[in-house]
């Protein structure tokens, strides 16, 4: 039987031709941690996020030597363990599950899609995120002349940064409306820049641009803030790309505190992401997957998003949204053979059909942007 | 090893009335000659007007089978699929559903629930607001395996006690013993609640019968050792279930076993 004899985990970093920036940093750099799994069937796997961390460097026995079809069991193994006055911990090895979710494809002979749960679209419609902030004279004039561009290119839907304060939000918002016009949808994301009452005030400014979600106005765990936005603005709040499986569905998904739920695969792996699914569609909140990496946990948040339950109603968003990341990262074009980009005729990518993810990662690629290797075996 | 999982494919299956004893067992068969066994409904309705979601297909997609059969009673099927699942990876159950926290489970008697419903709130099926119950009782037969492991995490995170009605044949004990193994402790305590199910299955029982196990309850410690073999880790006795039988329907291709 199958069994898993190594992990690696690759840190990359690749520099920037320009840097960019958003409401709380700069950035003149990209990051990665790639998880690659092997197995003494000669197939490998890779995931994108954590790795199991310490625990797993103290316990290589909690993934070495078992059959990556144990993959709850060692999901579960990994969280650290009740202690005191805590419950068990959450996940801490999203990109290990996503790797060996690959490896059971691979070894089944069938797209991760078809054994994560019923698949009810092979295409699904992306959002556009990009946007930030750079070294322009006139910013309002840099991100509507971007914003054209990305219209052009076919995107149904835009995302970009606020956060500046609250007079150079409204005009770089305005700005931005007017250049792509009514027919695009357009989201905001302030990054956690504002405190409650900032944000009410704001908000209600900002109402008039229709726009489909408002992510992150305030920190994603102030929950009294979220209670009271949500019922002081009519603009659809959306948050929680760093929280774990076990926080989202405590603390946004039963209450509905948000109105879109953004967990990454990065934290939450298939496994947790795949009960995300589950108790969005019983409790109708919107997922929409934030995704900021290489194209391997594009292709990972393809095969979930083909089986993410539909919602129902007529005027909710198209369900299968999720993050398309087009903002510079040398790391996208370099790691892995495939591209996903979106069709410009429906502004949608088709989920991968190989085995596993369907994707084949770069070797040179992932040497060559290295900055630090980790082996467990 | 990769060309057999890869090639694994149901051909048939066959659902067995037994209708003495109010329960029905499926049979699912695959091209590489494993049989998969589950008692309760199989989706019966739908999958004779459309044999294809479930014929041809791995066993591995058990999870995408679950929601396409959805709303239709499908819980005996899933059971079988996921008793194949294990039998193709030579892996008990509880070793793929989950991680397995204990290998015992205390077999609870229906007294004891008596008691219990005087004093906790008790509900049979998911609740619409969950801190409206204390303690969850659904059959694997009815929820499938694949919903039971939802439930699980849903109960946990809620703080909800499991403690699963069983009736049925040692299949559905089997499959629940399995899931029991998986339900994380409620707390951190020495002794915290149990985990443990209602247990139906007397001695004279004639379901009890239908497999070579007895699974007997232990009188020293009152529990039910989870099953070691591969997949639900359950033989059915063929002659038994004919001695049972009061009708049985078939799908596909079902290679005839010497009864």
């Amino acid at each position: 039987m199958i069994r898993i004899t190594g992990v690696k985990v690759h840190t990359l970093t690749g520099r920037l031709r320009q840097r960019f920036g958003w409401s709380v940093n700069w950035t003149d750099t990209r990051t990665a941690t790639l998880v690659e799994v092997a197995t003494d069937a000669g197939l490998t796997g890779w995931g994108e996020g954590g790795y199991g961390g310490e625990r797993l460097r103290r316990n290589p026995e909690l993934v070495i030597g078992r059959s990556p079809f144990e993959v709850e069991g060692i999901f579960e193994d990994l969280r650290s363990p009740a202690q005191a006055q805590q419950r068990m911990g959450p996940p801490t090895s999203a990109g290990l599950d996503v790797a060996l979710w690959d490896i059971m494809g691979q070894a089944l002979d069938k797209p991760v899609c078809r054994i994560l749960g019923r698949q009810y679209r092979q295409r699904v419609q992306p959002y556009c995120t990009a946007l930030y902030r750079k070294d322009w004279p006139d910013l309002a004039a840099g991100l509507a002349a971007e914003a054209r561009a990305w219209k052009a290119k076919g995107f149904q839907v835009l995302k970009m940064k606020i956060g500046y304060g609250p007079g150079l939000d409204v005009e770089i918002v305005r700005a931005v409306r007017q250049a792509i016009g009514e027919d695009v949808g357009l989201a905001v994301d302030a990054n956690c820049a504002y405190d409650d009452g900032a944000a009410v005030a704001l908000g209600r400014r900002l109402e008039e641009f229709n726009l489909m979600w408002w992510e992150e106005p305030i920190w994603a765990d102030d929950l009294a803030g979220y209670a009271r936005l949500r019922k002081a603005l009519k603009i659809p709040l959306a948050s929680g790309e760093t929280m774990s499986p076990d926080w989202l569905i405590k603390n946004y998904i039963q209450p509905r505190l948000v109105d879109i739920v953004q967990p990454d695969l990065d934290i939450v792996g298939l496994t947790g992401g795949r009960n995300l699914s589950h108790f969005c569609r019983l409790n109708q909140v919107r997922l929409i997957p934030h995704n900021w990496g290489t194209p391997i946990g594009t292709a990972a948040t393809l095969h979930w998003m083909s089986c993410l339950p539909p919602m129902p109603g007529p005027a909710a968003t198209p369900a299968g949204a999720f993050e398309l990341d087009q903002t510079e990262n040398p790391l996208r074009a370099a790691v892995v053979k495939q591209t996903f980009e979106i069709d410009p005729l429906d502004g949608c990518i088709q989920v991968p059909t190989r085995p596993g993810l369907g994707i084949d990662v770069v070797r040179e690629a992932v040497q060559e942007y290295r900055t630090e290797l980790l082996t467990i075996s | 090893m990769k060309a057999m999982l890869s090639s694994l494919s149901i051909t048939g299956i066959r659902a067995h009335r037994l209708d003495g004893i109010g329960v029905t067992v499926i049979e699912v068969h695959t091209g590489a000659g494993l049989v998969g066994w589950g008692d309760g409904p199989w989706g019966g309705e739908v999958l004779r007007r459309h044999p294809g979601l479930v014929l041809g297909r791995s066993p591995f997609e058990a999870e995408s089978i679950f929601d396409e059969l959805s709303p239709e009673p499908r819980g005996g099927l899933d059971m079988a699929l996921w008793d194949l699942m294990g039998k193709a990876l030579g892996k008990p159950v509880c070793e793929l559903f989950g991680k397995p926290y204990r290998r015992r489970v205390l077999a609870g008697e229906p007294e004891d629930y008596a008691a219990l419903r005087g004093s906790l709130r008790v509900a049979e099926s998911v609740p619409a607001a969950w801190d409206l119950v204390d303690l969850l009782r659904p059959d694997v037969g009815a929820v499938g395996l694949t919903g039971a492991r939802r439930i699980s995490y849903a109960c946990w995170l809620n703080d909800v006690r499991l403690a699963p009605h069983c009736a049925g044949t040692p299949i559905r004990l089997a499959a629940t013993l399995h899931w029991l193994a998986s339900v994380p402790p409620l707390t951190n305590a020495l002794n915290p609640p149990p985990v443990f199910f209602e247990y139906t299955l007397g001695e004279q029982s004639p379901a009890g019968r239908l497999t070579k196990e007895p699974f007997q309850a232990d009188h020293s410690d009152g529990c039910v050792a989870v099953p070691e073999g591969a997949g639900l880790g359950v033989e059915v006795d063929r002659q038994v279930l004919a001695s049972l039988r009061t009708g049985q329907i078939t799908l596909g291709v079902v290679r005839e076993a010497r009864a």
